[in-house]
């Protein structure tokens, strides 16, 4: 699903932030990227949906080559990836519905099926009651259900996750890795990035420890 | 991208009511550049206007060489009569002129009493036709009658006719030196008024983004909340453009033209204001395309 050859990158005032991954994550698996703060692992998942580039290597997301990839490909390729941060991203101005139909409205999809989609995963997420309710009137457990619901409703392949736990409270985190869980096992390979270790033990099938921009176990 | 279509509409109104200050803040702006621009092109058109129709009230008079003969006279009167700008011609002779003259006097015509000689010049007074009573056509004219052997002298108002058209060239060229100015700014304060609005946006755009968006599916909304902003810009300005000129200039001139004898106002023309309309819709369009590029790079 993932490989990252001989990966590198540097941030402009030769900030370095990834120095020579290696690293393949197979379809179907549940991967933890765990590691201190500022170790990289920010950096690895937005090189994984194309919002950062490598400075140097090779990397490979269900069959993309990154360096053949031109802009005018980046959209579908994000069509086929779902991704989950620790701020939610949620766009508060608009209803829960609205939020996640907003995903599908914008690839053009068809109203009947977007109605299908987003009905399908907001049950899933549990939010099946909140359907007109804003962001801000919900709880930070609640926020976080609707960016997933918004990324999963695309059935994305891939399912990144950038701390998606890191304002939550120890019984919501658990609700929401349980959810991760149940996408996971409809059959999306999930890559969450957490300093939470205790969580990566708990739910992964790898966890790779990343340390100053290094693979310090690949799992 | 068709089905896309009531997508960025509805995105469209939306992004309007959301940021609703910031969109009238750029109509404003718009509104005030539109309305400025207006009020140069009013200025100039009527100016214009006012101009042709006092050279339509202009005749043109050919005095003739006073040593001339009978024929020569003769001659040159056919020879107007043949120039297809002229109407009509009549001939003034030397008595005749004399008689007016005196008639002009009055009282003093006395003065003239005294003269052996009648010293006043034949002339022809010329009434052009009606296609031709403006001064561009006047100064073609007299460029003609000037080739006539007998005239001596023509007079049509030449130095007032010249200040004029001096006076509304530097007009218009003012007019157009200041209009691109302001439109110039206007764009210049339009895209940093759209910039703000899309500042405040970029999460919006980042979220387009992230789900797969494409730089034009997310450009439409902005483009159509540009054309939004700039018709009802231009059709505020207009409005406004239009009280202005019933109630202000209308008065104005109505006042004055005891001074200036009758004028005809006139408000801006059919294709002038479509063409101001259209600019506004450019100008929120321009403002977006110029704004959105840097937000687009994620």
């Amino acid at each position: 699903m993932i490989q990252m050859f001989n990966v590198h990158k540097v941030y402009p005032g030769n900030r370095k932030a990834l120095a020579d991954i290696n690293l393949h994550i197979k379809k179907g698996e549940f991967t933890f990227i765990t590691g201190p703060s500022g170790a990289g692992k920010t950096t690895l998942i937005k090189l994984i949906f194309r919002a950062e580039q490598a400075s140097a290597g090779q990397i490979i997301v269900n069959g993309v080559n990154f360096a053949k990839l031109r802009a005018s490909g980046i959209p579908a390729l994000r069509r086929s990836i779902g991704v989950v941060f620790q701020d939610f991203k949620l766009l508060v101005s608009r209803t829960v519905y609205e939020n996640v139909v907003f995903a599908l409205e914008v690839t053009g999809t068809r109203p009947r099926e977007i109605r299908r989609k987003a009905w399908q995963v907001l049950k899933l997420v549990g939010l099946q009651n909140r359907l007109d309710a804003r962001p801000l009137e919900l709880s930070g457990g609640e926020q976080q259900r609707i960016a997933i619901a918004r990324a999963i409703v695309n059935d994305p392949i891939l399912l990144l996750a950038d701390e998606p736990t890191g304002n939550l409270d120890a019984q919501i985190t658990r609700d929401i890795m349980e959810l991760f869980k149940a996408v996971n096992q409809r059959g999306t390979t999930i890559v969450i990035a957490s300093h939470n270790m205790l969580l990566a033990r708990e739910y992964a099938t790898r966890h790779i420890i990343i340390e100053k921009g290094c693979i310090a176990r690949p799992g | 991208m068709f089905s896309k279509i009531p997508f960025f509409f509805r995105e469209a109104v939306q992004g309007i009511k959301n940021n609703l200050l910031i969109h009238l803040l750029a109509a404003g702006t718009i509104t005030f550049a539109l309305l400025t621009l207006g009020i140069f092109m009013i200025t100039v058109i009527n100016l214009d206007r006012t101009f042709n129709e006092w050279g339509k009230d202009m005749q043109v008079i050919v005095y003739l060489d006073r040593a001339g003969s009978a024929q020569d006279i003769a001659r040159a009167g056919e020879d107007i009569a043949r120039l297809p700008q002229t109407r009509k011609v009549t001939y003034v002779s030397k008595e005749e002129a004399m008689a007016r003259l005196k008639e002009g006097l009055k009282s003093q015509a006395g003065l003239l009493d005294d003269l052996r000689d009648n010293p006043l010049p034949p002339s022809f007074e010329i009434e052009l036709k009606e296609e031709h009573k403006n001064p561009e056509a006047i100064k073609l004219f007299i460029g003609e009658i000037t080739k006539i052997a007998a005239a001596a002298e023509v007079d049509y108002g030449q130095e007032w006719l010249q200040r004029f058209s001096a006076f509304i060239g530097m007009l218009k060229l003012v007019g157009l030196s200041v209009g691109s100015f302001l439109l110039l700014a206007t764009i210049f304060i339009i895209s940093n008024t759209i910039k703000l609005t899309i500042y405040s946006r970029r999460e919006e755009i980042e979220i387009m983004k992230l789900v797969g968006a494409t730089n034009l599916s997310i450009r439409i909304p902005f483009f159509l909340e540009g054309i939004a902003q700039g018709l009802l810009a231009s059709l505020l300005s207009l409005g406004l453009l239009y009280g202005g000129y019933k109630a202000l200039l209308h008065k104005l001139i109505i006042d004055y033209s005891l001074f200036l004898g009758p004028l005809q106002l006139t408000f801006l023309p059919l294709k002038l204001t479509a063409a101001l309309v259209l600019l506004g819709m450019a100008l929120g369009i321009f403002g977006c395309a110029f704004s959105m590029g840097r937000f687009l790079r994620v």
